[in-house]
């Protein structure tokens, strides 16, 4: 089943980031087919019970800057479960603020078929995400980057059944 | 035909450093403000200088530090190939290209050198930071500008003597809130213009605010006045806007004051000025809330209550008097031995009366 899928296993120490937050039992495996130019690296993780995780690397445009993010994605619920930035050359006094928790945890929970959507000071409804201030186009990258690891997801998902 | 094409992939490469450090060297920075006139320099004028390299350790708002080696001309080098010193400045403001500005006040232009740094860490800034980054060592990174475009020259505002002081917590009460997220917190602010033009303060000059930990910035009007003041959750009073970075935030008002208007925090002014007890009540004496915002000394004062009421003291008795607030979190004013009805409740502005 895994092999139609269209995914191999991968060595752990080949991808470093999910290797240290896999739990006992879990294995990572590499989905080529829906990797993009955008979306450099598609990876699942598994266990007995089956697929659990989807794992997708994204690059977007910050504002100084590539932006590579982490972004981690419930199988099940299609809920975004972590946001990891990897790289970025943001100012720290304006868009360096994106590493931070308080900013990457506004991301939690946002489901695939949402279209995110940035704001400058409250969030009135699910889909919408506050901005670092005085950040818009680096917020607006890392918002982008999420979109489009919600959107694959639906295909990703599709692609395992 | 493989040599070739390498060649020519050599030279387009050389071409592209070359017009990436032509346009670096000729960015400029412009000093405006002069009788005699504007100064321009351009980053490769600046880099002809004599340059200082110091280890730095920037502070953020947060309190986060970094340390950093940076190399560049002083502000002061810069003036002097002009025949100005920085010394005899009053006060400067740094613009940098994406808006940003901060306003560097006389003690810091008299008491430190400011570095208009190129290199950090030994690398060329990189291009969202260039030409310049200002560093002033042992003050807080919010002078330390990047993508510095511009300084201006500034003389001080005329001194205008504060004529009426108005409390924050009963102006706000006044106002409608706005949900602010700040962190992971959804608080509750109010704006700055709305609260301006409640209290009348329409004048166009800048803010001189104090937070209670003793910082002082002066503030752009324009600037100011699209925030907000966050006054629930944490760090509040705090100046705040979606269009300023962190570092240009204002943490724990203590007051702000324009031309003759000045806004007090009650709430940090219990933290930051001389409490005292008065009749079992305790609070801060009248004197000392009109002394430590400068208002203009007048034989009568008159208080006036967020309802309208309002009542005269005269300027011998303000000793007797505090304020306070109370189990409400009202602001009120007790005096010691005049009537009752100096006893003002929701007390929004204490005015010197002409």
């Amino acid at each position: 089943m895994l092999f139609a899928a269209g995914y191999f296993f991968c060595a752990k120490d080949q991808i470093p980031e999910i290797a240290n937050t896999l739990q006992p039992g879990e294995k990572i495996g590499s989905l080529k087919k829906f990797e993009t130019d955008e979306i450099p690296e598609v990876f699942i993780v598994e266990d007995d019970e089956g697929v659990k995780k989807i794992v997708q690397k994204v690059i977007t445009d910050g504002y100084v800057n590539k932006i590579v993010l982490l972004v981690t994605i419930a199988v099940n619920s299609e809920e975004v479960l972590e946001v990891e930035i990897l790289q970025h050359q943001e100012s720290e006094d304006y868009g360096g603020y994106l590493t931070e928790d308080w900013f990457l945890q506004r991301f939690i929970g946002k489901k695939a078929g949402q279209n995110l959507t940035l704001v400058k000071m409250s969030a009135k409804s699910s889909d919408q995400i506050v901005a670092i201030t005085g950040a818009t186009k680096t917020s607006a990258a890392v918002l982008r980057g999420v979109n489009l690891a919600l959107q694959n997801c639906a295909s990703i998902k599709g692609g395992l059944e | 035909m493989r040599r070739n094409l390498r060649g020519i992939l050599f030279m387009v490469l050389v071409m592209l450093l070359t017009i990436s450090l032509t346009t670096w060297a000729e960015d400029k920075l412009v000093i405006v403000g002069f009788s005699d006139g504007d100064i321009e320099v351009t980053a490769a004028a600046l880099k002809a200088l004599p340059t200082v390299t110091k280890d730095v350790v920037s502070v953020n708002s947060s309190g986060t530090e970094k340390k950093f080696s940076i190399t560049g001309p002083t502000f002061a080098d810069l003036l002097a190939k002009f025949d100005k010193s920085q010394s005899s400045l009053e006060a400067i403001r740094f613009v940098a290209g994406d808006g940003y500005s901060i306003e560097v006040p006389v003690e810091v232009l008299q008491n430190r050198q400011i570095i208009l740094a190129y290199l950090m860490d030994g690398e060329p800034l990189d291009e969202k930071s260039q030409p310049v980054r200002a560093v002033i060592p042992e003050e807080r990174a919010m002078y330390w500008v990047r993508n510095l475009v511009k300084i201006e020259i500034l003389g001080v505002d005329e001194q205008v003597a504060v004529e009426r002081v108005h409390f924050l917590e009963t102006a706000v009460g006044q106002l409608e809130t706005v949900d602010y997220t700040y962190y992971e917190s959804l608080d509750q602010a109010v704006s700055v213009q709305d609260l301006l033009t409640n209290l009348a303060m329409t004048d166009d000059s800048s803010i001189q605010l104090r937070a209670v930990d003793g910082l002082n910035k002066s503030e752009d009007q324009k600037i100011f006045s699209n925030g907000y003041i966050k006054v629930t959750g944490t760090d509040v009073p705090l100046f705040l806007s979606p269009e300023i970075p962190k570092g240009m935030y204002v943490k724990h008002i203590l007051h702000f004051i324009q031309a003759d208007a000045a806004v007090i925090s009650m709430t940090k002014a219990l933290e930051g000025l001389e409490q005292t007890t008065l009749d079992g009540i305790e609070g801060i004496n009248v004197v000392t809330i009109l002394d430590a915002l400068g208002v203009v000394k007048n034989e009568i004062y008159r208080l006036i209550a967020d309802d309208g009421y309002s009542v005269e003291v005269n300027a011998a008795d303000l000793s007797l008097g505090i304020i306070y607030l109370d189990d409400k979190g009202r602001v009120r004013s007790y005096f010691s031995g005049l009537p009752n009805n100096t006893g003002v409740k929701g007390l929004l502005t204490i005015e010197a009366v002409k």
